[in-house]
């Protein structure tokens, strides 16, 4: 960590719990954002001391005004930047003078409207550095803090939210307001809300850190609209998980935006920006939403219940339907309908109608009241085998749903369980909800929305039981003959290496290159192929062209000397009728290996995360189905294990249907090796394996064909 | 069609504890089967369909047609419908696929017209303006009947078309169209349920007509009070709104509480948590906010800050006074006017006024209060971020799915409405400008005080406003007509197709049209030319139609005018020239509207930021400029239409105009 | 007109916009940190320089200027 987030970890402090706030540039005009954002902090109450600093005005709100920043007598821990952009780097040199360290820059005009304002904002972190100062911004929304030892809202959001326990923090200032407003009408609270705007100085991954240490805070959801540090990124919420075991909850727009390039490669045509996005987030333990009521869904599951021991969750319901969908929805979750043990099973029966379903999910049938509900949950809170419950009710007549409610708070009061609900309906329903609310009880409108924030949660306990494996760094690779190769192909103004000369440099990261060479005559090809051994595979090697077969410049199963020199002579006329233009470097022949499984590696660099690994089945399966799963590179053995397991066709390298086992030990040295190549190498933009060959375990894979794309 | 029951379906109906005053009068399809009623009792003359289907009661609820737990009185009742734990349903005609559920009473009682007559007192709260309000009622014929009371034979004449129409109307039997839902609903008393309505959670709904239809259903929500009135298609009333002697038109939303007596909402208006008293408003009139009060006003597409209050008493004469806010304009958060005033079109009113002001003249302005004055700066608006916003939103956020548009909208943002009232601006600031000595801070005019500094730079403004107008008219024209192949085509192309007189133009809450066109249909009206509802839609819509021909026929008088070219001789240096201006003035005014989106909180530019608008506008403006810089922000499109106008050029035979 | 008579005069009409002592308007004095002009009072007094040197300016560039001393040059420009 640098000088400057050790700082900022310092000043966030102030910024949150700041002792007194000169607000800059503000004014008595109502309606206007530097007039209502005094009008705010006014109105919250903050637990300190309040200073307008207008050049005019010599009151504002009945509180002395002071022209200047620097006229102000007391010292002052926070400053509010609301002048117009043109002079709030005046403001910020004043602050710097006046010893101010933190300040929220709210004013706009920065580098959101072009070059005039990237310049000015600069310009104000030159200032921030100048005299150690950390702010917030510029153009956001503003900070609220709830923790009534502050009861901070240096923002213009209309709204002061509840307390809670839950973070949020977003780029967006607008979606700001609609959150706030969203979860005051589901009575959820925050912990801190926080609007951060350009990011200019203090960042997403700051405020993360700091949250970490939070005593106020259990949940953090952020909206992000870009990223511009995703190792950091990723880091920072790893470390958060890991070290606070608080999760993080990420909503990231751009999701449909068309990232995936139409590259040379393969990698790059199937790695688009938010596949990406979806994979380095997994990896690092955060929770990716699709929506705000996503986030808000999960979010409560994780501020107002227990973690899940496992995947194992029993459903109680007064009408079947509604379990049916649960359990459809809970299955495609990944989680898994408990079996009752004779206990619980048991005690159903004596407690429960006999028309009543006693398997999982138990049906107490549409006339229960609160008495059956009551023996329900709490038959199931005692089996063993259950580990999280979904409590469903539809309003029927005789339902007597506030005490339902009631009955609910109780039980879940008592148990070390989660349980969340689902009340159907609205009007009818209504006070009933609120009671769940007040209690705490994760609510869904729909049962079905149970069910992702359960899995998410478990997913959450799992990751943080996990250990954090540092990434293996091979010691015999040969960093600089990689260096020399590519910097002479950039040299010459080379950027695809073709599969000879890409061979050469994963080989040298001690990746298994099949046996091969380039020859260039009749007779050479002749004595290649014996050296290398039958069967041989003979390809055309032309850095113009990329399609080998559809030039009839690939031929198989050349089983002999004579074979392979008539084959020379063949692919060279075949090359020369169809693409007469072609500049031909040879025929390149490598040992065919006649039993293995193809697979496909490979690396692409992300603008956000940097170098990204795929890895995927051959053929089809990455042709077709598009079944590839990617990591961001550095990746430890256990990612890379799981990288290939959680491929959809995983159980073809598995031993399915009578085959035996492949070596996916291989595949993941051959994955982290390039893992490795990719971070060392910064040059290699893109990079295809394909295929790597695999063998059964214990027999090692061979890299059969790749190739290379190089950027300067 | 129907039949007796037979023995042993009244046999099977009393075991399934159903009862009827007399089955003799109890009808039924010749396939009925007896099987899905239960618990009901039947009087008066009853006739039933099959109910064999299930039906989608609600979001995720199925549940089998069929009558149960119900008291069903004098009523046809289609196939396909539920009738479930309803006290009282009587003197309704019931369409096909139906549902109505744990319902009060639902009842016709007496002859009534369903709400279609009822005279509402928009505007002026002590009356004088009654609005008779019916279930076809456009935002253009409330205009006439409101605004042109002085004509008291049109008005007759009108009034009496509007009776005959709702004379057809009367009647003692109600109707629920087809796949209508009635839902956990106190009261539903004389009232027309339109096909594909919801009605779910109400209190009381009494004497009234809810339009719908399959294309755009109509929604009343949760404990909804409502009385005399009628709902349109596409609208939704819900969260305790309570209405009496009320209009909403179609694709309005009415709810969160919000209270409405003696008004009139036209198409697309939105109204949450505040108040109405004989407000008239036109489309797109939007009140958002708590304590948010509007009486005795006409608004159209405006927008009402948080607070936004008026007054129309005087001290001791009563009720008496109205207002008028023209077109797109909007009240600041806590503004208050004391009526009469008279605010121009696209204007911004902030803080409160108690000095009746007229600034119909000077559209565009910010209208402030300083030391009690109402201190008017002209112009101001024309170049906001806000404005330009209005202009692009209002045909996005046309909700109407009935494809039977009753309000007829324009939406051209420079019309030769607004053209003019621009052109009088410019007259009255060079009047002001000459007329007021250099000691004086402001000038003043009907209540209005205007900085005289400001009277200059504000006709220029006005001015540009009005160049960039005539450029844009005469640059759609031709590139709209594709090739041009010489000058000669450019002429017949530019040649106005419509006459022009010298009449000026009205805006009829949407519907902008000459003058000269609303006198004829006025005297048609009351020459009995136009003799039904029907006719005048007809005629309206012409005008509706014509107005692209007439607006540029208008635009052509104006160019030669005030550039002394006449667009069916042009020249091609006029026409260069035309094109020129036209490009520098347009980037000009686009240069201007970025300076306004990088401007900052202070009095002029929170306008362009959305004060006064709805939350939802506030959040968009927010969000188009102070969203990060790869957003598809506001500015980042602006900036584009800069280079784009920069580039654009056109190719008149073998000639290229307008290169920059 | 020389250079301090512009000066002079720029001063006398900001004080009488702005409302505010000439005595208090230095010479780089920011029209919004040091004398508090929002966006309104800008135009005023772009259209009170007009009036009083009888120019024409580009009120487009004349925003952009700062400070006092930058407008003495601004308008010295027209002159």
């Amino acid at each position: 960590m640098g000088k400057r987030t050790d700082l900022h970890k310092k000043n966030l402090q102030t910024i949150f719990y700041p002792e007194s706030v000169a607000i800059v540039g503000t004014n008595k005009v109502k309606g206007t954002v530097p007039g209502d954002i005094f009008t705010n902090i006014l109105q919250a109450e903050l637990n300190g001391v309040i200073y307008p600093v207008n050049p005019r005005e010599k009151w504002i709100g009945s509180l002395k005004a002071y022209k200047y920043i620097v006229d102000i007598p007391d010292p002052v821990d926070l400053a509010v930047i609301v002048f117009p952009s043109t002079v709030c780097d005046r403001a910020l040199e004043q602050c710097g003078e006046k010893g101010i360290k933190s300040a929220i820059i709210i004013s706009a005009g920065f580098r959101e409207i072009g070059e005039k304002g990237l310049e000015r904002e600069e310009q104000i972190k030159a200032i921030a550095e100048k005299w150690d100062i950390s702010f917030i911004g510029p153009n956001c929304l503003g900070v609220i803090n709830t923790d009534p030892a502050s009861r901070l809202n240096a923002s213009f959001a209309r709204k002061f939210p509840a307390e809670g326990n839950i973070a949020f923090l977003s780029q967006s200032g607008a979606l700001c307001t609609a959150v706030l407003d969203y979860a005051q009408a589901r009575n959820i609270g925050f912990s801190k809300f926080v609007s951060f705007g350009n990011k200019a100085d203090i960042s997403e991954i700051d405020l993360l850190y700091y949250l970490m240490d939070d005593e106020k805070t259990k949940v953090i959801l952020l909206y992000l609209e870009e990223i511009t540090d995703g190792p950091s990124l990723m880091r920072a919420a790893r470390d958060v998980m890991e070290k606070s075991h608080k999760p993080v909850l990420i909503m990231k727009s751009g999701r449909t935006s068309a990232g995936a390039s139409a590259a040379a490669s393969h990698t790059g045509s199937l790695a688009g920006s938010d596949e990406i996005c979806d994979a380095a987030f997994r990896q690092a333990g955060i929770i990716r939403c699709d929506n705000v009521e996503d986030m808000f869904n999960i979010a409560i599951a994780f501020a107002y219940q227990p973690l899940p021991k496992s995947e194992k969750i029993a459903i109680i319901t007064n009408a079947g339907g509604p379990g049916v969908l649960t359990t459809d929805e809970a299955i495609r979750q990944g989680l898994k309908l408990a079996e009752f043990n004779e206990d619980t099973t048991g005690k159903f029966r004596r407690s429960l109608p006999t028309t009543a379903n006693i398997s999982n999910p138990i049906d107490v049938i549409g006339d229960a009241r609160a008495d059956r509900y009551h023996a329900a949950m709490t038959g199931v809170c005692q089996d063993d085998n259950v580990d999280g419950l979904f409590v469903i009710l539809t309003p029927q007549s005789m339902t007597d749903i506030e005490k339902i409610a009631e009955e609910i708070a109780k039980v879940a009061n008592e148990s070390r369980k989660p349980i969340y609900t689902s009340f159907m309906g609205e009007a009818d329903v209504a006070a009933g909800i609120k009671i769940l609310q007040k209690h705490h009880i994760p609510h869904y409108t729909l049962p079905e929305s149970m069910c992702k924030p359960y899995a998410a949660t478990l997913f959450f306990n799992q990751m943080i039981k996990q250990k954090a494996e540092r990434p293996t760094v091979f010691d015999d690779v040969e960093k600089g003959k990689v260096q020399k190769v590519v910097n002479e192909n950039l040299e010459s103004g080379k950027t695809y290496l073709s599969e000879f000369k890409a061979k050469e440099i994963i080989e040298t990261y001690g990746l298994p290159v099949i046996k091969s060479g380039l020859t260039t005559s009749e007779k050479e090809a002749g004595s290649v192929a014996e050296s290398i051994g039958y069967p041989v595979v003979m390809k055309i090697m032309s850095d113009d062209i990329v399609h080998k077969f559809d030039v009839d410049g690939v031929v198989l199963n050349v089983r002999n000397r004579e074979e392979a020199e008539k084959t020379y002579t063949r692919i060279i006329s075949n090359v020369q009728k169809s693409m007469p233009e072609a500049k031909i470097d040879g025929v390149y022949i490598a040992k065919q290996i006649e039993n293995g499984t193809e697979v496909i590696l490979g690396v692409k660099r992300d603008p956000a995360f940097g170098p990204v690994v795929m890895f995927g089945l051959g053929g089809i399966f990455v042709e077709v189905f598009k079944d590839v799963s990617f990591r961001v590179a550095p990746i430890d053995k256990e990612s890379a294990v799981n990288m290939i397991k959680e491929i959809k066709s995983s159980k073809m390298l598995l031993g399915a249907r009578g085959r035996k086992n492949l070596d996916i030990d291989s595949i993941a040295d051959a994955i982290m090796r390039l893992s490795q190549l990719a971070l060392e190498c910064p040059q290699i933009a893109e990079l295809d394996i394909n295929p790597l060959i695999v063998l059964e375990d214990g027999q090692g894979c061979f890299v059969a064909d790749t190739r290379i794309i190089l950027t300067n | 069609m129907y039949r007796n029951l037979s023995d042993s379906e009244i046999s099977i109906l009393e075991q399934r504890g159903c009862s009827a005053d007399d089955w003799g009068t109890v009808l039924v399809k010749d396939n009925f089967s007896p099987g899905p009623i239960s618990n009901a009792h039947f009087a008066g003359e009853v006739k039933l369909g099959v109910f064999k289907e299930k039906l989608l009661v609600e979001k995720g609820i199925s549940k089998a047609s069929g009558i149960r737990n119900s008291h069903v009185e004098n009523c046809t009742i289609g196939d396909n419908v539920l009738i479930s734990n309803v006290n009282s349903l009587v003197n309704y005609d019931i369409g096909d696929n139906v549902a109505i559920e744990n319902v009060g009473t639902v009842v016709v009682h007496g002859e009534t017209a369903f709400g279609n007559g009822t005279e509402i007192e928009v505007l002026n709260e002590g009356g004088g303006r009654e609005l008779p309000i019916f279930d076809r009622l456009s935002a253009q014929t409330a205009y006439l009947l409101v605004v042109y009371r002085h004509d008291k034979s049109f008005i007759e004449n009108l009034e009496k078309l509007i009776r005959k129409y709702v004379d057809k109307k009367r009647s003692s039997r109600g109707s629920i169209g087809e796949n209508a839902r009635i839902l956990n609903t106190v009261s539903v008393c004389n009232v027309d349920v339109g096909s594909y309505s919801i009605v779910s959670g109400a209190s009381n709904l009494e004497e009234g007509t809810i339009v719908s239809c399959a294309e755009d259903p109509s929604i009343i929500g949760e404990d909804v009070i409502a009385k005399d009135f009628i709902i349109q298609s596409g609208s939704k009333v819900d969260g305790g709104a309570v209405i009496t002697s009320t209009f909403i038109g179609q694709g309005a939303q009415i709810g969160k509480q919000y209270s409405s007596e003696g008004s009139a909402f036209f198409a697309n208006c939105e109204a949450f948590h505040g108040e109405a008293c004989s407000l008239f408003a036109g489309p797109y009139t939007v009140t958002h906010h708590k304590s948010t009060l509007l009486i005795a006003g006409m608004f159209s597409f405006y927008n009402a800050g948080s607070g936004t209050n008026q007054s129309n008493h005087m001290y001791k004469l009563g009720p008496l006074h109205q207002g008028i806010v023209e077109r797109g304009s909007k009240t600041g958060s806590f503004s208050y006017m004391l009526w009469p005033c008279h605010v121009g079109a696209f204007s911004v009113v902030m803080d409160k006024h108690g000095a009746n002001f007229d600034t119909s003249e000077l559209p565009f302005s910010y209208i402030n209060a300083e030391d009690g004055k109402s201190v008017v700066t002209p112009a101001m608006n024309l170049f906001t971020v806000g404005t330009v916003r209005d202009s692009e939103k209002w045909p996005k956020r046309d909700r109407r799915g009935d494809p039977d548009k009753l309000d007829l909208i324009n939406f051209d943002f420079f019309s030769p409405y607004i053209v003019e009232k621009i052109i009088r601006g410019s007259e009255l600031l060079s009047e002001l400008h000459e007329s007021t000595p250099k000691t004086k801070e402001f000038a003043t005019h009907k209540g209005a005080y205007i900085n005289r500094l400001m009277l200059r730079t504000a006709r220029r403004y006005y001015d540009l406003a009005i160049n960039v107008y005539l450029g844009e008219k005469v640059v759609k024209r031709l590139e709209k007509s594709g090739d041009l192949t010489g000058m000669e085509k450019v002429r017949e192309v530019l040649q106005p197709k419509a006459k022009s007189d010298d009449s000026s133009w009205l805006d009829l809450f949407g519907l902008i049209v000459p003058d000269s066109s609303i006198s004829t249909l006025m005297d048609d009206i009351k020459s009995g030319k136009i003799s039904s509802l029907d006719d005048l839609r007809r005629a309206l819509v012409q005008l509706h139609e014509a107005y692209e021909e007439e607006a540029y026929s208008w635009c052509a008088d104006l160019v030669e005018k005030r550039l002394g070219t006449k667009v069916g001789e042009i020249t091609i240096e006029e026409l260069t020239k035309i094109i020129t201006d036209w490009k520098v003035n347009s980037i000009k005014l686009k240069n201007m509207v970025l300076k306004d989106a990088e401007k900052e909180f202070d009095q002029l530019s929170r306008i362009g930021f959305g004060i006064g608008g709805d939350e939802d506008t506030q959040i968009r403006d927010f969000e188009a400029i102070r969203g990060t810089y790869e957003d598809n922000s506001f500015v980042k499109s602006l900036k584009q239409e800069i280079e784009d106008m920069k580039a654009k050029t056109f190719t008149i035979g073998e000639e290229t105009l307008g290169e920059m | 007109m020389e250079l301090s008579e512009v000066k002079l005069k720029v001063k006398q009409v900001v004080a009488r916009v702005l409302k505010t002592d000439e005595a208090d308007i230095s010479d780089d004095a920011n029209f919004i940190f040091d004398l508090g002009a929002d966006s309104m009072q800008s135009m005023l007094l772009i259209a009170a320089f007009e009036e009083e040197f009888d120019i024409e300016m580009d009120v487009e560039k004349a925003q952009e200027v700062q400070t006092v001393g930058g407008a003495v040059e601004f308008i010295a420009d027209y002159l």
